[in-house]
């Protein structure tokens, strides 16, 4: 009977504790507590308060703009919350019917940040409504927390300020009562426009000798190169400097006539050549020269300016009217160009006196 | 002598009512009064007279009921007031809260007791129960910032132990102590010093027969030297509750008296001189005056309750309505400038309008103006900018919110570009002054330096308490324009000042209480010649806004920027019509 009592004995408690045993395997410890703190703190519920440190930071107040909106707002109550409902109104009054703002749209909205309370995700939306949802978990962080939407497109109505009406709820689908609430406000505006203008601005001095900021020139127009011979090169130089605010650049062309006496001309070197002494030949170029020792390179800071590329090779020279000598591609100032003439002449070169006015034309590509 | 005790032992059930009587016309009858020897002009105040259940706000949160306030019934503090009849040392006084006048002493509460076990405090019952952890007396130091030694009227609370934020009736103060014994000494309240405070209960019944609530019901005060009083004069006893030393916490319901006695001795629990069966009940052969009782009645705090809607207006515009005359029209025919502005149709309006306490910013002088639309450079060369001069124009943003927080506001644009991408150099981050021939595009706010003497008056003591950063309205001739070039006077017009005369909310604008940034607060000032404003921009706030001026403990009570905007270019600045929007965006914090 003894034994038959404690076989009786141990027989419940075994299945006592084979009962609690699978049990504990759905009712942890920590389940239970958790289960003791929802009940535990649970119960200040029905006493909502408001979020504190609400705040709306719209990235863009343009109206009609499709920007991005960071809510701020502090869990107040200590209780789980299963999801945040935003409801987008022209006025914060909970209970008012809800007059949408004009232009706003939160439909396409998606949730790309969020810190303090986390793990919502957007569970619900319209064109002014967003509900974030997680499972039920009880406020820990204590601190501000944010949740950033982008694709938000702006209401377009810069007269009125406009709501979101803020509400937790213990429920993951903002149903039943509410827990936290409070609003924020937000407003877009016209934005200021400025118009203003950078005037065109076009420098340009040609002389026999110009400074680089045509601060100065010598006013020397006009050159004598002497006699010709079969057996040397004349030779002469001026100079011109150029600058511009033109967003393309300047172009330098050159214009003109070959030297002539009456109906006898010398040729211009029509592609880039050396100056060979015995032949017809009129050139030019604008660097700097060893045969003959004429010319210089551009000076200035601006090294965007440059000769063109049948005008830019040391010893070669060539002419052609209408040819762009020198360019900028986009905004030079200063550059100084020298222009190196040369003058050769073939033994059966007809007398007489030659000249010719060669001109330059210097265009700001605005 | 026929002392209290005796009258205790002959009316055991005397009514709250007769007990009230009989308190009130003792003093007026010398036959008892000689017997009693009565504590005249008797009086008890309450911190709180709410319910010992009741201790929060009318939001329902503790934040605005801390401990002594009325709100507070949990944590009251207890205010007593008499004359004395004899002229005698006091060593000793006691104070018994019972639920009658005289006669047997149930300490006062609603809890009720369930099989001989007194129920604790519920949501809607509590129990009188003096609370003592570590009572102190107020110093003699903190006497005279405490009380008003002329009338004896508390002047502030001893802060103590309360921890409540700092709101409403929270005494915000470092004075510790929670009790003070004075007397009217020829009309000035001394304190009397060095006295000693313990809690006790003492009540006729036991709790397992249901006769009493075993709370403590009773104050002992006792001190060596004690307080010598002559034949009708004024005493003070003050309690004060804390959030922990201590406090009382009220009965749930009805009326309760307090038994006064004085005692000719030093009570230290029966050691040496006189213990609680020496006090209580009033020995005949101790006690100096007493046997009086007062009376209060708990009642629920009155809990006004109203909502104050989040609000905001945020205005962005070229022309401050505050610069226009409001009497410059007849109203129908001509209406005047700030009509023009403020409406797009003036047909049918009949009158002048006039000058709110915070009108929004307008887009324009007139309705067929561009909205919000700037110009900057020389006028006469089709706003043109030059190497050699700095130019300017000015906006305007106002922002009334009543976000308790404060609120921040930030700019967001690119700088000055042209059509195929050229773009004038942002200033930076760092404030920079004006520099001809060189790039930049800057704003800054006119409304003066951080760090400048203060000019506003907040407390009324007739010294200026902040810097309000007022509004400069200053155009720089020649090299500045703006919308409101053709406005009446650069700066706020009689017409405002005279149309909001009167209205308390009315102020000069200002930025105030949002405070400048740093780097751009010096928009004011000089910009050619030897300039001394200075600005700053940079064009990444296209994406991350830069806030500008903020303010995080306040309301922000219609507060106005004037933005300035300077351009300089450099002769290589490519040509060609530069244009931006600059939006400015509010963050109210509620």
């Amino acid at each position: 009977m003894k034994s038959t009592m404690g076989h009786h004995v141990k027989h419940h408690v075994f299945r006592w504790h084979a009962f609690g045993h699978a049990w504990r395997r759905i009712w942890t410890e920590e389940s239970l507590a958790i289960l003791l703190a929802v009940f535990v703190f649970a119960m200040p519920v029905s006493a909502s308060t408001r979020f504190t440190e609400r705040g709306l930071f719209m990235h863009s107040a343009t109206p009609g703009a499709t920007t991005k909106y960071t809510v701020t707002l502090t869990y107040v109550t200590p209780a789980p919350v299963g999801s945040l409902d935003m409801l987008f109104c022209v006025d914060p009054i909970p209970h008012h019917p809800c007059e949408v703002p004009p232009g706003l749209d939160v439909s396409n909205a998606t949730l790309v940040d969020q810190t303090g309370e986390t793990g919502f995700t957007i569970s619900e939306q319209t064109t002014n409504h967003i509900v974030l949802s997680r499972l039920p978990s009880m406020i820990t962080s204590g601190g501000s927390s944010s949740y950033t939407f982008d694709n938000i497109v702006n209401p377009t109505n810069v007269d009125q300020s406009f709501s979101i009406r803020l509400r937790s709820h213990s429920s993951t689908d903002a149903s039943g009562p509410q827990i936290d609430f409070g609003s924020v406000k937000g407003q877009v505006t016209e934005g200021i426009q400025l118009y203003t203008q950078v005037p065109p601005m076009l420098i340009f001095c040609f002389a026999q000798e110009v400074e680089v900021g045509c601060t100065d020139t010598n006013d020397t127009y006009y050159t004598d190169m002497g006699e010709l011979d079969e057996n040397s090169t004349l030779v002469a130089y001026s100079q011109m400097a150029v600058g511009t605010n033109a967003t393309a650049g300047f172009s330098i062309t050159a214009h003109g006539s070959p030297p002539a006496a009456g109906t006898s001309i010398i040729d211009p070197i029509e592609t880039p050549s050396p100056s060979i002494p015995g032949t017809n030949q009129f050139g030019i170029n604008l660097v700097a020269n060893s045969n003959p020792a004429i010319g210089n390179n551009p000076e200035g800071p601006f090294a965007n300016a440059i000769p063109a590329a049948d005008y830019g090779t040391p010893d070669l020279y060539k002419f052609v009217d209408g040819d762009e000598v020198a360019f900028s591609p986009n905004v030079s100032l200063m550059r100084k160009f020298t222009v190196s003439y040369i003058l050769n002449s073939s033994p059966d070169l007809r007398p007489g006196v030659y000249s010719t006015t060669i001109t330059f034309i210097a265009s700001g590509r605005f | 002598m026929s002392t209290l005790q005796s009258i205790v032992r002959r009316g055991t059930s005397l009514t709250a009512a007769i007990a009230l009587a009989v308190g009130a016309v003792v003093p007026a009858v010398p036959v008892h009064a000689d017997a009693l020897n009565p504590l005249t002009d008797r009086s008890l105040t309450l911190s709180s007279s709410a319910p010992g259940w009741e201790y929060l706000d009318g939001s329902g949160n503790p934040t605005y009921a801390p401990p002594n306030s009325g709100a507070n019934g949990q944590k009251t503090g207890n205010y007593f007031k008499f004359k004395v009849s004899s002229t005698a040392v006091v060593k000793t006084m006691s104070f018994q809260y019972c639920t009658t006048s005289a006669g047997d002493c149930l300490a006062p509460g609603d809890n009720g007791w369930n099989s001989g076990t007194r129920n604790p405090d519920t949501s809607t019952t509590s129990d009188l129960n003096i609370h003592n952890d570590n009572a102190g007396e107020v110093s003699n130091a903190n006497f005279g910032n405490i009380i008003n030694t002329s009338t004896g009227d508390i002047q502030t609370i001893p802060g103590g132990d309360i921890s409540t934020v700092n709101y409403g009736t929270h005494p915000g103060n470092n004075y510790t102590g929670n009790y003070i014994v004075m007397y009217n000494n020829g009309g000035t309240w001394t304190q009397s010093t060095g006295w000693d405070l313990s809690v006790h209960n003492v009540e006729t019944g036991t709790v397992g027969a249901e006769t009493a609530t075993g709370k403590n019901n009773y104050i002992v005060l006792t001190n060596s030297s004690g307080m010598s009083l002559t034949a009708g004069q004024e005493v003070q006893v003050l309690f004060f509750a804390s959030d922990n030393d201590f406090y009382i916490t009220n009965p749930g319901s009805n009326e309760f008296f307090v038994k006064i006695n004085t005692y000719n001795d030093e009570y230290d629990g029966g050691n040496d001189y006189l213990g609680l069966s020496d006090l209580a009940p009033a020995s005949e052969d101790y006690i100096i005056d007493g046997g009086v009782t007062v009376a209060n009645v708990m009642n629920h705090s009155i809990r006004i309750q109203t909502k104050v809607l989040e609000t905001m207006q945020f205005s962005v515009g070229t022309v401050d309505p505050n610069m226009l005359a409001s009497d410059d029209g007849d109203g129908v025919s001509t209406p005047s400038t700030l009509e023009k502005a403020l409406y797009a149709d003036t047909t049918g309006l009949t009158g002048e309008t006039k000058h709110g306490v915070c009108d929004p910013i307008l887009g324009g002088m007139s309705p067929s103006d561009p909205v919000n639309v700037l110009r900057m450079g020389r006028k006469t060369a089709e706003n043109s900018l030059e190497v050699a001069n700095t130019f300017a124009t000015h906006s305007f943003w106002r922002l009334s919110s009543n976000s308790s927080a404060g609120a921040t506001v930030y700019y967001s644009g690119n700088t000055l570009s042209n059509t195929v991408g050229d773009e004038i150099a942002e200033i930076g981050s760092t404030e920079e002054l004006p520099k001809t021939g060189e790039e930049q595009f800057g704003l800054a706010l006119a409304n003066g330096k951080l760090g400048s003497a203060a000019d506003l008056d907040l407390d009324n003591d007739a010294s200026p308490d902040v810097f309000s950063h007022p509004v400069d309205y200053t155009v720089e001739a020649t090299y500045e324009q703006g919308a409101d070039d053709t406005a009446t006077t650069q700066g706020v017009d009689d017409s405002t000042t005279t149309d909001n005369s009167g209205n308390s909310s009315w102020h000069s604008p200002r930025l105030w209480p949002l405070i400048p940034d740093a780097n751009y607060d010096e928009g004011a000032g000089t910009l050619n010649g030897t300039p001394t404003a200075k600005f700053a921009f940079v064009s990444s706030s296209t994406l991350i806004p830069e806030p500008i001026a903020s303010e995080n403990s306040q309301v922000v009570d219609c507060v106005t920027g004037r933005m300035r905007y300077i351009a300089n270019i450099a002769a290589t600045t490519p040509a060609g019509i530069y244009t931006t929007a600059i939006n400015y965006i509010a963050a109210p914090q509620y």
